[in-house]
């Protein structure tokens, strides 16, 4: 019985891979491979060098991409740059432009007023020109007053009115 | 006094042995395409480890046990293990690979205990060939059973060769043997059920 199954087993291995044949293209392409391994391995010059076959294309391409990539960021980099000197020369422009404007009227206004007082105390009394001095509004931010809440509720009021929504028409 | 083999040039070496070392690649893999890609990574390692070459079998036996290393590295390696579990989802929807085998999950687990036989039942098709069933079995049970009787080598050489002990070799192909005659005789009995049934 044991035989018979050993014949078996045989008989069940010759029928399966005794089908299978290397073809002479497979024999060929490993061929071609093996010579290439042992033209690698018996290269004198390459002794204790790691080979790594790259295509030379590969390398171009390569350089030419990473060439690309920093003339892109170089190029960024440039734009930002004039963009945010075109920006500070806007706002320097509009700043000197705010500052001509806005207090050369408010100097202009103040400075006569004041004159205008001046004048006119210096040709009544010198006490008269002082009290006008005196009655001078002052430069700087005027003290606060606390705010009651009948003032308060007044300026809400003012707030809310103008907070409502205009009736349609 | 031991007789001393000498190896042949490889180009030699592949066209004498071409054949046996597809058909190992083939037994372990199961697929033609991966067989040959493992077929060329065989000789490949052959010129590296020429100089191991120890004389003291004759080279087909020795291009045989680098076949087998090369599979079951491929066989471990993450995108074989990737195409395994695709093959074996296919095989859920009734697919087989070149030989018409299908291969069972669990096959290359440990070698001991009564539970790998069980496993190895459960993951057998009752309806399979025998040579399902022998692809099936672990890897320790296939390579001495591959010397066996594909190589058709005694014991002592199947020792040498894998590396393990004369006894492990015995051992290992009479539990093979064992559970491949259980299966053989399982699938008897279904058959002869089935021819009963259909008188």
């Amino acid at each position: 019985m044991k035989d018979r199954f050993d014949e078996q087993l045989k008989e069940e291995f010759k029928e399966k891979l005794g089908s299978i044949h290397a073809s002479d293209d497979l024999i060929a392409r490993t061929l071609q491979r093996l010579a290439e391994e042992q033209a690698e391995k018996e290269d004198p010059e390459t002794e204790d060098v790691t080979l790594t076959a790259i295509d030379p294309g590969y390398i171009t391409s390569h350089i030419n991409k990473k060439q690309k990539h920093s003339s892109r960021i170089i190029m960024i980099i440039a734009a930002a740059v004039s963009l945010a000197t075109i920006g500070g020369a806007v706002l320097i422009a509009s700043q000197i432009r705010a500052k001509k404007n806005a207090p050369a009227d408010l100097l202009t206004s103040g400075t006569a007023v004041s004159t205008a007082a001046t004048v006119s105390g210096t040709a009544s009394s010198p006490a008269g020109s002082a009290q006008l001095l005196r009655t001078e509004p002052e430069r700087g931010p005027m003290p606060r007053k606390p705010m009651d809440n009948a003032s308060y509720y007044d300026s809400r009021a003012v707030y809310s009115i103008f907070d409502r929504e205009l009736p349609k028409v | 006094m031991a007789r001393y083999f000498t190896l042949p040039a490889t180009e030699e070496l592949v066209e004498l042995y071409a054949d046996d070392v597809l058909r190992v690649c083939n037994y372990y893999l199961g697929k033609r395409s991966l067989a040959e890609d493992a077929f060329q990574d065989v000789f490949v390692k052959v010129i590296r480890k020429r100089d191991s070459f120890a004389g003291d079998c004759p080279p087909k036996y020795w291009l045989m046990s680098i076949a087998k290393n090369v599979c079951k590295d491929y066989l471990k390696s993450a995108w074989a293990t990737r195409i395994g579990s695709f093959e074996q989802m296919n095989e859920d929807y009734g697919e087989k690979d070149d030989m018409g085998t299908s291969r069972s999950i669990g096959a290359s687990a440990s070698v001991d205990g009564r539970e790998t036989e069980d496993m190895y039942f459960d993951s057998l098709d009752p309806e399979g060939e025998l040579w399902d069933a022998i692809n099936a079995l672990p890897d320790a049970y296939k390579d001495v059973i591959l010397f066996r009787y594909y190589g058709v080598l005694d014991n002592c050489e199947i020792a040498r060769i894998l590396g393990i002990t004369e006894s492990t070799v015995r051992s290992r192909i009479f539990r093979a043997k064992k559970m491949l005659s259980r299966f053989e005789k399982r699938r008897e009995r279904d058959q002869e059920a089935l021819y009963e049934r259909s008188i």
